[in-house]
């Protein structure tokens, strides 16, 4: 049984992602289609956050918008105190590259690369050393895939697959990991498998995880849950589980 | 990122292959047209580097064997100054050995003063000896000769052997061999026997070859034998003109007709030496309109290529001779440049498309590749690496493909054609299909570059 708490507001101090009436309308043809009508939230340093919704809600939307993978039409994200808008080309790549992690529904392995070269991406025009690339064996070994290193994205099950982008996500140490919809192409028992290893890397490095889903049995305690419905923000809320 | 782009190359292997092929086939076919005017370079840089003596023709004909000369002008060029040796040579045609018709590669008797041949300081053939002997004093009379190793190889002659040249008996007593498709179609004996032979007008000569005292003497001694001839009447070599033996040979006109579309084909090109035919012009001697030549930089041949209608004879050293057929070869660069621009074109609309389609099959990968902290530069050094990476390999195989094919022709046609693919041409090929390839990439990588992450990835 589940019970969910009410909105309790972030204190100033710990803001690390904070959203102001965001608004994205993307055009199909030359209809506009509006994904987010005005949206306004905040994430804690270190916390683990879902944002809720039914298709079509603006979660992923808003998702791509917090990693700079888009723009918006109107409104502003700011992190670390620093409006995302005002980013050069150059500090959204930097961002991209060394304080975000993005982990996608459908695992968006390079199929040309194995394991280890795949959790490298982010680094490769930059040149890999072996301290780095010790540190991906060393993330891959920790998400259970040591012994499928040398293996291409073909060669491993899907939930594989997301687990050698968890640790890509989690090679750069970033403060925010962004994953929409982790699990949708998983069973139940890779995607319990998914976030635990998940949730063991986000209390080791902690990191920000923001997890876009519409899938509720992953949620634990003290998960920060945003619900979203027609691009608006219905509530904000800490998640708590009725004890027996 | 290197091995990255490879990676990407080999997953789509038949695109890739194609594309390499489709370069691979161009730059074979470059190296392959260049390799005729770089072996028509070499040819013409060994002939005449071979000769170092000034030659004497009538003016207007474009090879000694149509040159007609009065016999008696020898003497009058032994009396310019610094003038040490004056060989007069008789030159004629081939047309049966053993038998057997000779068309291509052409023959040609080559009749020489023996004992001013052999006083020379630089003897062709001579000093090309490989077999036998060369011809001495003692063959002054007889029909003896020395042959190309080519020749000897052709007709199958041994040392001693007796066989027929347009239908008179020779003795073989000499090979020589220079490595000149040019030079070595030539078959020398006694000028005083092939005269005979060839009942060659006694009055006349083909041509004469002066050696000066000193080599660094023949500008001057040009000079002056210029000199010596101007305002004197001579005959001037027509192309219509049948040459002037006192029998016709229809195979000497079918030659002389050839010879007259050749020049009229290069005329298309350059205006042609012997548009002045019909007057008393230097064959070199061009008309004023004539485009720059290529050895616009030596001030001294260009001096002798200026109009001087007074004199009837044609004076050049063999390297003037060269920069004649430098012209001719710059021409010929020219053509072989536009036919290989056409295949370069094709190569490269080859790379294009197989780097449009790689991309477009890519979005997502791009997408990703962008939302991983990959800058629009780092995306299109990738596609660029990929595009490069083809270039040179099609570069790289190409060349090796021209390089073999080159071998192969000269060894299989030894006396007809020199091709000749220098390194630096082999080089340049590979880094020119490289630069083709990387630019064939640029439009395929800006526009993956431009991709907003979020784009390429909803559009994949």
């Amino acid at each position: 049984m589940q019970d969910i708490t009410h909105d309790k507001p972030i204190k100033n101090e710990h803001r690390f992602l904070s959203v102001s009436d965001l608004k994205k309308v993307h055009l199909r043809g030359e209809t506009e289609v509006p994904a987010l009508r005005g949206v306004s939230c905040q994430f804690e340093k270190g916390s683990f956050n879902f944002i809720l919704g039914p298709s079509g809600s603006g979660k992923s939307s808003l998702l791509y918008l917090l990693g700079a993978l888009d723009d918006p039409t109107d409104g502003e994200i700011q992190f670390a105190g620093q409006s995302l808008s005002s980013f050069t080309e150059d500090q959204r790549d930097h961002y991209r590259r060394e304080q975000v992690g993005f982990i996608f529904q459908s695992f968006n392995l390079l199929k040309t690369l194995n394991a280890v070269d795949n959790v490298l991406v982010p680094f490769l025009p930059q040149g890999i050393n072996a301290e780095l690339r010790d540190r991906a064996i060393d993330l891959l070994t920790q998400v259970g895939l040591g012994h499928r290193l040398d293996h291409h994205p073909h060669h491993l099950s899907g939930g594989e697959q997301q687990r050698v982008a968890i640790a890509r996500a989690l090679l750069k140490k970033p403060e925010l990991v962004l994953a929409d919809e982790p699990t949708g192409e998983l069973d139940s028992e890779s995607g319990a498998e998914v976030f635990r290893y998940l949730r063991k890397l986000h209390d080791e490095q902690q990191t920000t995880v923001i997890v876009v889903t519409h899938d509720e049995r992953y949620l634990e305690n003290a998960d920060r849950l945003l619900h979203l419905a027609d691009g608006k923000l219905l509530r904000e809320e800490i998640h708590s589980r009725a004890i027996d | 990122m290197l091995r990255f782009a490879l990676s990407n190359l080999l997953n789509r292997k038949a695109r890739s292959i194609l594309a390499l092929l489709g370069l691979t086939v161009a730059i074979a076919g470059m190296v392959g047209l260049f390799s005729i005017v770089e072996g028509l370079d070499r040819v013409t840089e060994d002939t005449f580097s071979r000769i170092p003596g000034i030659l004497v023709m009538q003016t207007g004909a474009p090879i000694p064997l149509f040159s007609r000369l009065p016999a008696e002008w020898g003497e009058d060029l032994r009396e310019v100054e610094d003038v040490k040796i004056v060989c007069p040579e008789l030159w004629v045609r081939v047309n049966v050995i053993e038998g057997k018709m000779i068309l291509s590669p052409p023959r040609f008797l080559f009749g020489v003063d023996i004992e001013r041949w052999n006083a020379l300081r630089h003897a062709l053939y001579r000093d090309d000896l490989v077999e036998g002997r060369f011809l001495n004093a003692d063959d002054i009379g007889t029909r003896n000769v020395v042959v190309s190793k080519s020749i000897q190889d052709e007709m199958k002659l041994e040392l001693g052997e007796v066989f027929s040249i347009n239908g008179e008996d020779a003795t073989l007593v000499g090979v020589y061999e220079t490595g000149s498709i040019m030079i070595d179609v030539t078959i020398i004996m006694d000028i005083g026997s092939l005269r005979k032979q060839a009942r060659f007008d006694p009055t006349a000569v083909s041509a004469y070859y002066v050696e000066a005292v000193d080599d660094e003497l023949n500008n001057e001694v040009i000079e002056r034998i210029r000199e010596a001839f101007r305002g004197r009447e001579g005959d001037r070599w027509v192309p219509s003109s049948v040459v002037v033996s006192p029998e016709t040979n229809p195979l000497e006109t079918m030659i002389d007709g050839f010879d007259r579309w050749l020049k009229s084909a290069s005329k298309q090109l350059t205006p042609s030496p012997d548009e002045n035919a019909d007057s008393t012009t230097d064959i070199r001697n061009e008309p004023s309109e004539r485009e720059p030549s290529s050895s616009g930089d030596k001030p001294e041949i260009e001096k002798r290529l200026q109009v001087d209608e007074s004199i009837p004879i044609d004076v050049q050293t063999a390297d003037a001779w060269g920069e004649r057929f430098g012209d001719f070869m710059s021409d010929l660069d020219f053509i072989m440049f536009i036919l290989t621009s056409i295949g370069m074109t094709i190569a490269a609309l080859g790379i294009v498309n197989t780097m449009l389609m790689s991309v477009s099959e890519r979005i997502i990968e791009i997408g990703i590749l962008k939302a991983n902290g990959w800058s629009k530069r780092n995306v299109l050094s990738l596609i660029s690496y990929e595009s490069g990476i083809l270039g040179f390999g099609g570069g790289c195989l190409g060349a090796v493909l021209g390089w073999i094919a080159t071998l192969v022709v000269n060894a299989n046609f030894p006396d007809r054609v020199e091709l000749y693919a220098s390194p630096q041409l082999l080089l340049f090929s590979i880094f020119f299909s490289t630069i083709l390839g990387l630019l064939a990439g640029l439009y395929p990588a800006i526009w993956a570059m431009r991709m907003m992450p979020m784009d390429a990835i909803r559009r994949g």
